[in-house]
């Protein structure tokens, strides 16, 4: 019965298909790929990978704030779905930045953790050493 | 590719997006302070848009979504309870955590 529910929106990409939107894409041709749902997903996904690298270059987020539950689930969710997007119809230009953008995410989220392990691992040294 | 080991994959792409909500909704439990609001939003967003593109793909990737409306209910209360901690508490022990911190790194 979900299903049934949900059957106006299988294998549609397009998201709003309402007239006065059409009518303002087909004014601007070059706008219009953003109304078509497999090329704006990766482009949201790249925010993903995005939000974490800038954070790891202008140092907001020290490694002690890292979420490492949140990485190592983000870093086998990108490693996965690089696979699967491969495999998936229809295949454009967007599912092929999503597999780009997928290896990318899987790639950031490592850095993040192997940052989390190194501090953990420097501050149990530094623990040691002062109990001797 | 049959039709078959795609839609495995994909059921296991999004038994793997399920670690994402419940990691999530394991730092429930942890202190408002550690939430980090900018990575909650982008979920949240990106939750959104792919709810849409998980039935608009071929085979139709039913698992994906109620993955997708599961995350999406998480960051969003990840994010109230942020929201809620950013109200009640006062800027000056912000102040004093944020000094603690800096000590902590020049030991």
């Amino acid at each position: 019965m979900l299903k049934a529910l949900l059957n106006k929106y299988t294998g549609n990409q397009i998201i709003c298909s309402s007239p006065l939107v059409l009518r303002f894409f087909e004014r601007n041709p070059k706008l219009a790929f953003l109304n078509n749902v497999t090329n704006l997903a990766p482009l949201m996904k790249w925010s993903l990978s995005i939000v974490p690298l800038s954070q790891m270059i202008t140092g907001s987020k020290p490694p002690q704030n890292i979420d490492i539950n949140q990485s190592y689930s983000l870093c086998a969710t990108g490693s996965i779905w690089t696979y699967y997007s491969t495999l998936i119809q229809p295949q454009n230009t967007g599912t092929k930045m999503l597999a780009a953008c997928n290896g990318a995410m899987a790639l950031c989220h490592g850095s993040n953790i192997y940052r989390r392990m190194k501090y953990d691992k420097d501050q149990e040294a530094l623990k040691t050493q002062a109990q001797k | 590719m049959s039709e078959k080991w795609t839609k495995f994959i994909g059921f296991l792409g999004a038994a793997a997006n399920w670690t994402i909500p419940i990691a999530s909704l394991v730092n429930l439990k942890n202190d408002a302070s550690t939430i980090d609001p900018i990575m909650t939003t982008t979920l949240a967003s990106y939750s959104l848009v792919f709810m849409r593109w998980s039935i608009a793909i071929k085979p139709a990737n039913y698992w994906l979504l109620g993955c997708h409306a599961a995350n999406e209910l998480a960051q969003i209360s990840l994010l109230s309870k942020w929201g809620y901690y950013k109200l009640t508490h006062d800027s000056k022990n912000d102040n004093k955590n944020i000094n603690s911190t800096v000590d902590n790194n020049k030991k």
